[in-house]
């Protein structure tokens, strides 16, 4: 317990899980695939590291808001496939609103002043 | 909601299935740094460099695993798990101490397990009828009477109140005496226990037979066998319903077969307590016609159950019959007045003189437990002591002190669990072997078995008994003072808290021992003091046995001139000194009773209802009953003659206080059959009831005035009166073959039968003393070789000083016995504060007796001083060179 937070230090909490469902939500992905295409659309400003990237997978599993399957990748490669769950698209349209309403609060407060 | 349930379904298929999870993510890890050692590649990486910053960016792969598995275990599950399997490898490796605690643990939640599960089946389960709680008896009460204990209604009353009672929706009646009956099949004649009762009470109770059927409305002359006697006399065989039998003279056909849980009445609703006769021992249902009243009827042997009526409560039952038996005694003052009638439950009537007995019993083994829980502490806090700098190391390491408390709180608790399951072996065993010897005293015994809150009770111990004898343990275990301990863990007057703990614990062990030893003691002198008691008849040398006239002897000249030559032919008999008979034994067998009236006193001051006994020929002198006042029966009190009556000391004093009886005359209910009587004499008191229970007034009356039909004839002999069976029943034959005898035994043997309850309870309290006195012994015991052990070096020091062994031995003898006083102490305070509580269970003693305040302080205190004995002799022992190398 007491290392996690320094694990995902770099993002709030819980929103790793939320970009992970985002990323999903387009298409399935494999584990290597979701955090590569975290690195490229926040043009490498978001690292996601590895540590933290599966223990969020497990979590979402968990929770059952996404499935995981063996599958091929394009190349033929075996590979483990994420897909978002119906569940999951109901968790990611709450965290959203959620996050809109944070990240509007924090930016009303760094304007004020 | 919905997705605390997909959580927990998604973490039990971990539970179930941890390999693959980890397997599939071990893989996936492996994939995912194949394709960044390519990507690193495809960017112009040599193979080596790309390798290694794969490898790098992936970090602690095991570590990420351990996370990732995080999100499906539940951590305090984790970590539960871990403690549980160290916990086991520490048992394996201490099988010693594993085997002490688990046998004790297993020993006293058996023991409670056991006491629970009787206790439930007798005290707190409904009786075996449909709706039970609907149920109620009807007796009669003598408002008279100083005691209030319910006695039997005339027949005539049972018929009034059922047809006045409006709170009934039935109400049925049945004779409350077993009566011995002479059956015959064929040309085999059987002896049985019959109750007669009207045939609606089986429907009323709701209860089915298991063979054939139970009795109906309008059945006469068909029988209902109870399951026991259907087993013992018949084998089980199935073809015995519709078969013909002769109850007595009257023919009769076997209808069904109850089951063996079945029991009516219960033994508490007879009115003769007749002993060694238990609830299920019913042997033939009989069917009986209820009769109208009889003028002079003032039987009291009928008892009624019934049924509420829909929205009555037994307290309007109760005003309802009450009204009536008001009504009844002023219309019939002869035989009803002084008489009420009342209305109980059942259950109430049934268990109500064995509860105390399994309280006390339950209150007696909860504490041998709190002993055993005492005893393990004790075991845990030692072996923490060896524990210590493992511990400390742990604590050092950063092991939460809550981690370590969880740890020891985890192996009392799975001690416990499994000494309890352990126990089910214990409870099987204990709670037959009580079902087998319980005297029958102790109602419902058919029914004892164990059901779910047998189950939910070793639960709810289990889990008491895990803390109990963990939390002091997992405390002190906790509490690590780091530096001491890893700089010094075996070494030095270590643990003086620990060791403080520990005494204090067998302090309380010691204390605990004592009050049950007491109540044992308290029991045992009662024990000794019934033994002691004197019966008002001499029990050695006497041989009683039951014959039963036949059908030929049907006037009452023909059983005169039978008995005459009975007696003439037994007292031919070499060694035989007198010859006598009654028909109901004292000591606990079955009782009669009538109702006098004395002549020239109104019958508000002059009607008593009293025993009922018959003296036959030399009655008196073959049971030594001395005639104290007066004179004794003379075969000139024929049946010509005046009617002559004797009565005892009680009567005398309860009728003609500070007069003289002989010569005044009274005039007896029909059932004794002579009419109005003259007293001639005064005999001694006999303890009819029971050795336990005071003489009651009786009268006698002369069998030649009213000859009995199955009497049981008593023989004093100069000798052993067992080896005069033979003789005795040789005689009987030679009088007449046609005569069958029954249950031939000495007055020594009815004398010990009747200690049966009494001995009974003082075993169990020899039992519940003995293990409580091992269990002090063992506790003082383990704490004086710890401390020994501890000062191993401090020993060695003061013999290589000069120090005499034998002070040494003496010392820690002193300390041991030291312990133990604070405890004998503590424990005496208590027991005279609560000793009262046993006092229903004593006889001839007083809670507070004095030699058992004195006794068992020294019994405890010898049993200390052994405890010691063992640590002491290994103090004294010690080797000063080893001891202080070590």
């Amino acid at each position: 317990m007491r290392n996690k937070a320094s694990i995902s230090s770099e993002l709030l909490p819980g929103t790793l899980e939320m970009l992970i469902l985002k990323t999903l939500s387009r298409r399935a992905a494999h584990g290597y695939g979701i955090a590569r295409h975290l690195e490229q659309v926040s043009a490498d400003v978001l690292q996601v590291g590895e540590s933290s990237l599966y223990p969020a997978l497990q979590r979402l599993l968990v929770n059952g808001w996404v499935t995981a399957e063996w599958g091929e990748t394009d190349t033929g490669r075996r590979a483990r496939f994420y897909r978002i769950t119906a569940a999951g698209r109901k968790r990611l349209a709450a965290e959203a609103a959620g996050f809109e309403r944070v990240v509007g609060a924090i930016a009303a407060i760094m304007q004020e002043g | 909601m919905l997705n605390l349930w997909t959580r927990l379904g998604n973490k039990l298929r971990y539970l179930v299935r941890p390999g693959r999870i980890d397997r599939d993510l071990a893989e996936e890890l492996e994939i995912h740094r194949d394709m960044l050692r390519e990507d690193e590649e495809r960017l112009g990486a040599s193979r080596g460099a790309a390798a290694l910053l794969a490898r790098r960016r992936m970090g602690n792969t095991p570590l990420m695993i351990e996370y990732s598995r995080d999100a499906w275990v539940t951590r305090w599950l984790d970590t539960l798990v871990r403690d549980l399997r160290y916990a086991l490898r520490s048992f394996v490796r201490s099988p010693g101490f594993t085997l002490t605690a688990l046998i004790t643990l297993a020993l006293g939640i058996g023991a409670n397990t056991a006491i629970f599960t009787i206790l439930n089946s007798v005290l707190l389960r409904p009786l075996p009828y449909a709706d039970p709680e609907r149920l109620v008896m009807v007796w009669g009460l003598n408002e008279r009477q100083a005691a209030v204990r319910p006695s039997g209604l005339i027949e005539g009353d049972v018929f009034d109140i059922r047809r006045e009672a409006r709170s009934f929706s039935q109400l049925e009646a049945f004779q409350a005496n077993l009566v011995p009956i002479t059956m015959r099949v064929g040309s085999t004649a059987f002896q049985a226990q019959a109750v007669s009762l009207t045939p609606g009470t089986f429907a009323l109770l709701g209860r089915q037979a298991i063979l054939g059927r139970s009795l109906q409305e309008g059945d006469r002359l068909a029988i209902v066998l109870g399951y026991g006697y259907w087993q013992r006399q018949f084998g089980g065989d199935r073809a015995v319903v519709g078969r013909q039998v002769t109850v007595g003279t009257t023919p009769a056909t076997i209808v069904g077969v109850m089951p063996r849980d079945f029991a009516f009445p219960y033994r508490s609703m007879l009115l003769a307590s007749v002993s060694f006769t238990r609830d299920a021992d019913v042997d033939v249902w009989v069917p009986m016609t209820l009769q109208p009243r009889r003028p002079n009827d003032a039987l009291r042997i009928v008892g009624a159950v019934a049924r509420l009526a829909p929205g009555v409560t037994v307290e309007q039952a109760r005003a309802d019959v009450g009204a009536i038996g008001t009504r009844l005694a002023a219309e019939y003052p002869a035989t009803n007045a002084g008489w009420g009638a009342i209305v109980s439950p059942p259950h109430d009537h049934v268990v109500a003189g064995v509860r105390p007995v399994l309280w006390l019993l339950a209150a007696g083994v909860g504490l041998v437990l709190l002993m055993a829980c005492v005893n393990v502490a004790n075991l845990l806090l030692a072996r923490s002591v060896r524990r210590q700098r493992e511990m400390a190391i742990r604590s050092a390491v950063g092991a939460a002190r809550g981690r370590l408390l969880r740890q020891t709180l985890t192996e009392s608790a799975l001690l416990t669990a499994i000494g309890a399951a352990l126990s089910w072996i214990v409870v099987e065993w204990l709670t037959r072997s009580f079902v087998l010897l319980a005297p029958s005293e102790i109602p419902r015994l058919a029914e004892v078995s164990p059901d779910w809150r047998v189950g939910i009770y070793t639960l709810l111990l289990a889990l008491v008994t895990a803390i109990a004898a963990g939390w002091l343990p997992a405390l002190a275990s906790s509490r690590v003072d780091l530096q001491t301990r890893l700089t010094d863990a075996s070494r030095g007057p270590a643990s003086t808290r620990g060791a403080r703990l520990r005494s204090l614990l067998v302090v309380a062990e010691v204390t605990l021992a004592v009050v049950l030893a007491f109540g044992t003691g308290l029991l045992v002198r009662s024990f000794v003091a019934v033994l002691n008691v004197d019966p008002g008849f001499e029990t050695s040398h006497v041989l009683s046995v039951q014959v039963t006239t036949p059908r030929a002897y049907g006037t009452p000249e023909k059983r005169r001139e039978f008995y005459r030559r009975l007696f003439a032919r037994l007292e031919a008999l070499p060694g035989v000194t007198a010859v006598g008979g009654t028909t109901r034994l004292p000591l606990g067998g079955a009782d009669s009773n009538t109702r006098i009236a004395v002549e020239g006193r109104d019958t508000a001051h002059g009607a008593f209802d009293v025993g009922l006994r018959r003296a036959m020929h030399e009655y008196f002198t073959a049971m030594q009953i001395p005639i104290v006042r007066g004179r004794g029966f003379t075969a000139a009190d024929g049946a010509d003659a005046p009617p002559v009556v004797l009565v005892n000391q009680a009567l005398a004093a309860r009728v003609f206080p500070g007069e003289n009886p002989i010569g005044r005359r009274m005039t007896l209910a029909d059932n004794a059959g002579i009419g109005t009587a003259t007293v001639i004499g005064i005999v001694g008191d006999v303890r009819h009831g029971g050795l336990e229970s005071a003489p009651e007034p009786e009268v006698y009356i002369h069998y030649l005035q009213n000859p009995p039909s199955s009497p049981l004839i008593v023989v004093r002999t100069s000798g052993n009166p067992a080896a005069l069976a033979g003789a005795v029943r040789a005689a009987v034959k030679e009088v007449d073959a046609s005569v069958p005898l029954f249950d031939m035994k000495t007055l020594a043997e009815l004398r010990t039968a009747s200690m049966t309850e009494r001995r009974f309870i003082t075993w169990l309290a020899l039992i519940v003393g003995a293990v409580a006195l091992v269990l002090a012994m063992v506790g003082v015991y383990g704490v004086m070789a710890v401390a020994v052990g501890e000062r191993t070096q401090e020993m060695g020091i003061r013999i290589a000083l000069g120090a005499d062994p034998r002070m040494l031995l003496a010392l820690v003898v002193r300390q041991g016995v030291a312990l133990a006083a604070v405890g004998i102490a503590a424990g005496a305070a208590i027991s005279l504060v609560v000793a009262p509580l046993l006092a229903t269970q004593l006889y001839g003693v007083a809670p507070r007796d004095p030699i058992t305040f004195a006794g068992v302080p020294l019994v405890l205190l010898a049993a200390a001083a052994a405890a010691c004995a063992i640590p002491a002799w290994r103090a004294a022992r010690v080797d000063p060179v080893t001891a202080l190398r070590n």
